[in-house]
C-alpha cells in the first residue's frame, strides 16, 4: 500500500488538460515544475477543495476522492495539513492561538503533537503573545507550520511555502521544516518551481509539465531528464552541491566539496550545517586536463555522466562525488570530446559562487 | 590550453589596482578597445600580473551580451 495515491483527469474551460498519476512513498517528496503545469490543481485535488472530472485518491489506504464511485471525502476531514505561500494565519488571533487553533480542528484519533515540543522544535516561545500583523514573513511562516503540525495531518502539503520569503531565509525555513518532518515523521509533499529547494530537501521528486508527469525519481535523477533541462534559466539546470568545512580564510571562503577543495568569495562562515553552494552551468568552464595559468580558482575534477543538447546548447553532466552541470556550445562539446566517461575538470571562477545556507 | 570557453582575446596588461581581497585588471586588445576583469587578488599575484604582460581574456559564449546602437 502506498502512502498516496492520485489519479486525475480534468478539462478545463480554456482547453488545458490535467491528467497525471502517481504514488507516493517518500517523506519528502516535491511536485516540481513551471509556472501554469498543474502544481496547484493536483494540490487542491488531494486537499479536496477542487473537485476534478474524473479522479481516486488514497491516503494511507483510506479513500478520499473516488469519482467513479462517488466518494469524496470533505476537506476537513482529510487529515491533511496545509501550508501555503502566504501564511493566511488569523490577523484577529495571537499566535498562541492561532497554533490552538490548529490542535483543537485535529481529526479525531489522529496522532498527537505535543503543544510544547512545536513551540521548541520551531522556537515559537517569543512569537507566542503577538498578532500576526507583528512578525515578519520568516516567523509568519515558522507559526504556519506549527498550526498545520499540530492539526496531527498524516500528509503535510505546502504550496510554494519559501516563494514570497528572501534568499536569506529560505534556507531557515527549510531548516525548520526538515526538522519538523523528522520529528514527527509526517509525509511531505512540496510544491515548488526552484530547483535549488528540490535538490536541497527532496527525496523523491515529481515533474509536471503541461499537465502531465514528465518524470520522477531521486532529484539528480530527475532533474536530469529532457523536459526539466529545456526549461532554460527559469526552472532548468541549477547547480546546488552540498559543502562541508567552510572556514574564513585569507579574503575568501575555502571549504570542502565532495572531497576537494572549493573557493568561495569572502562571507561570514554559515552557522548553521548543511551548507550548499549554488552556481549557474553558464559559468563553468570544462576542460579535459587540469590547466595552469589561469585565474580561475576552482578546478573540480570528474567524470562526465551524461551530455544533453537543450535548443542550441549542450549540457554536460559531471559527477565529482557530486553533480555538476555546466552549459557549454556544440562545438567546445565536439572539440573536447565531451562523452560519458570522459574524465574532465570543471573550472569555476570564485565569484560565481553563492553561498546558500 | 584546451578549455570549452569559446572566446580566448589576446590581451596586454594596462592596470592593475588591488582591492582588500580583488584585483581589478584592465586589459587592452590590439584595437586599443579595453577589457576589465575582477579576479581575486591571489590569482593576480599567481598570474604575476603587471602592466605590459600578455594574458587572455577567456569568456564563455553564453556570458556575452550583445547590443546594438
Amino acid at each position: 500500500m502506498s502512502l498516496l495515491s492520485l489519479q486525475c483527469r480534468h478539462r478545463y474551460a480554456s482547453g488545458f488538460e490535467l491528467d497525471v498519476s502517481f504514488e507516493l512513498n517518500h517523506r519528502f517528496t516535491s511536485l516540481f515544475g513551471p509556472s501554469g503545469s498543474g502544481k496547484t490543481s493536483v494540490l487542491s485535488i488531494i486537499a479536496g477543495v477542487f473537485r476534478p472530472q474524473q479522479a481516486s485518491v488514497r491516503l494511507n489506504g483510506r479513500r478520499l476522492l473516488d469519482t467513479a464511485n462517488g466518494i469524496c471525502v470533505t476537506p476537513a476531514r482529510r487529515a491533511i495539513g496545509l501550508v501555503f505561500q502566504d501564511a493566511l494565519l488569523f490577523p484577529h488571533l495571537t499566535v498562541e492561538r492561532n497554533l490552538q487553533y490548529g490542535r483543537r480542528h485535529r481529526a479525531a484519533a489522529r496522532r498527537t503533537v505535543a503543544y510544547a515540543r512545536v513551540v521548541d522544535v520551531l522556537e515559537l516561545g517569543g512569537l507566542l503573545r503577538r498578532y500576526p500583523r507583528n512578525l515578519s514573513g520568516g516567523e509568519r511562516q515558522r507559526v504556519a507550520l506549527g498550526r498545520a503540525v499540530l492539526s496531527g495531518p498524516e500528509l503535510l502539503m505546502m504550496d510554494e511555502p519559501l516563494a514570497s520569503l528572501d534568499d536569506s531565509l529560505k534556507g531557515r525555513i527549510l531548516e525548520y521544516l526538515q526538522r519538523m518532518i523528522a520529528e514527527w515523521d509526517i509525509p511531505t509533499l512540496f510544491v515548488t518551481h526552484s530547483q535549488a529547494e528540490v535538490r536541497r530537501a527532496a527525496e523523491w521528486v515529481v515533474v509536471l509539465q503541461q499537465g502531465r508527469m514528465v518524470a520522477e525519481g531521486p532529484p539528480d535523477e530527475a532533474l536530469a531528464r529532457p523536459a526539466p533541462l529545456a526549461w532554460g534559466n527559469s526552472a532548468g539546470p541549477v547547480n546546488l552541491l552540498r559543502i562541508e568545512q567552510v572556514t574564513a580564510a585569507e579574503g575568501h571562503l575555502a571549504a570542502r566539496v565532495a572531497g576537494q577543495d572549493l573557493f568561495l568569495p569572502l562571507g561570514k562562515p554559515p552557522a548553521v550545517s548543511p551548507s550548499f553552494v549554488q552556481f549557474r552551468p553558464a559559468d563553468v568552464i570544462v576542460s579535459r586536463q587540469d590547466v595552469s595559468g589561469l585565474s580561475v580558482r576552482n578546478h573540480l575534477h570528474g567524470r562526465v555522466c551524461q551530455v544533453a543538447p537543450v535548443e542550441g546548447a549542450i549540457f554536460v553532466a559531471v559527477d565529482i562525488g557530486q553533480i555538476v552541470w555546466a552549459e557549454v556550445t556544440p562545438q567546445a562539446a565536439a572539440e573536447l570530446q565531451l562523452a560519458p566517461g570522459a574524465e574532465v575538470v570543471c573550472l569555476l571562477k570564485a565569484h560565481c559562487l553563492t553561498l546558500v545556507s | 590550453m584546451k578549455i570549452s570557453a569559446r572566446n580566448m582575446l589576446k590581451a596586454t596588461v594596462k592596470q592593475v589596482t588591488d582591492g582588500a581581497v580583488n584585483s581589478e585588471v584592465v586589459v587592452e586588445l590590439p584595437g586599443g578597445q579595453e577589457i576589465v576583469s575582477i579576479i581575486t587578488k591571489t590569482s593576480a599575484h599567481n598570474l604575476g600580473l603587471a602592466q605590459g604582460k600578455t594574458v587572455y581574456a577567456v569568456v564563455k559564449a553564453s556570458n556575452v551580451m550583445l547590443a546594438v546602437d
